[in-house]
């Protein structure tokens, strides 16, 4: 009687083993990003840094004929200190005194970013 | 509507949203209110509370704000209200309709006895344009913890902190707040 019986055999070891335990059907990656310096908003006019400048961001004609002539767009520029402020922004203060406004070490700038 | 106003916009809206919060984080540094007056953005007035633990403590000042046209390249113009004795005692018994009771001398030694002015670097050659009106109160805040009797505007007062004199100093600001406060009118 006992050989009939339904017995559980372990199965076969070494099959078991070749087949994938888990499979990766999606795979969905997700980044975030920043920008590489220190503020993303001008400490100056307060409006964050991708956009224009509080006097071109509110200038109907900004894109057309901005504040210089040669920049149709509101430029940023980086201070070696890596702080930055928009281009017009900054130009304005250091006319007052020649210091970076977050960490008051003298400015100078680094680069200027158009976009 | 000038770069100037519009900053000044900016700033007006982040302050009343943040006091309008019942528990925000502009009124654990000291401001109890801020806001323009109504003749438009350039004038401004505020009310600070005496830090924790400096002989200023819980009482209250107003102080004025002048915005010049070229903020913030330029610092607001910032001093404490401050009236002479007799206003102040015509103040006292009008019982004003206000509910808050306010002090209207500061014997201070960087503040004008008489004028209310104050001396503070920020507001002056140190000002930059990265400071607003909430963080140079702040900074006023934290003068009254903090004096700088090496520059005084009131000699009396730093004498007493020349001296180490804490107790004489401590004592003169308690009689300042006792006889020198009123109930505000609501017509501030």
């Amino acid at each position: 009687m006992a050989d009939q019986m339904d017995i559980d055999l372990p199965a076969p070891a070494p099959q078991q083993a070749k087949k994938k335990r888990f499979e990766v059907k999606k795979w969905t990656a997700v980044a975030f990003w920043t920008w590489d310096q220190n503020n993303e908003t001008c400490a100056i006019c307060r409006n964050h840094l991708m956009e224009p400048c509080i006097d071109c961001g509110n200038n109907p004609n900004f894109g057309a004929n901005s504040r210089t002539a040669t920049h149709t767009k509101c430029p940023r520029a980086v201070g070696v200190c890596n702080h930055s402020f928009h281009l017009h922004c900054i130009d304005t203060w250091i006319q007052k005194r020649n210091s970076c406004p977050l960490d008051n070490s003298d400015w100078s700038i680094k680069d200027i970013l158009k976009d | 509507m000038s770069s100037t106003e519009k900053r000044l916009l900016k700033e007006y809206r982040a302050v009343q949203k943040e006091l309008a919060e019942k528990r925000s984080s502009i009124r654990d540094t000291g401001i109890v209110d801020l806001h323009p007056l109504e003749d438009g953005l350039f004038r401004w007035s505020a009310v600070i509370k005496g830090p924790d633990q400096s002989p200023f403590e819980n009482a209250l000042w107003r102080l004025e704000i002048d915005i010049p046209t070229n903020y913030p390249l330029d610092p607001p113009q910032i001093k404490f209200v401050v009236f002479g004795e007799e206003k102040i005692r015509q103040m006292q018994r009008k019982t004003g309709s206000g509910t808050r009771k306010v002090c209207y001398k500061m014997p201070h030694p960087n503040v004008n006895f008489k004028t209310g002015e104050i001396c503070l670097d920020i507001l002056q050659q140190k000002w930059s344009p990265a400071w607003t009106l909430q963080s140079a109160l702040v900074a006023i805040v934290v003068l009254l913890a903090n004096p700088e009797p090496l520059s005084p505007l009131n000699i009396d007062m730093a004498n007493l902190l020349k001296c180490d004199d804490m107790t004489a100093y401590r004592d003169l600001v308690h009689y300042y707040i006792a006889k020198y406060s009123a109930y505000e009118s609501n017509d501030v």
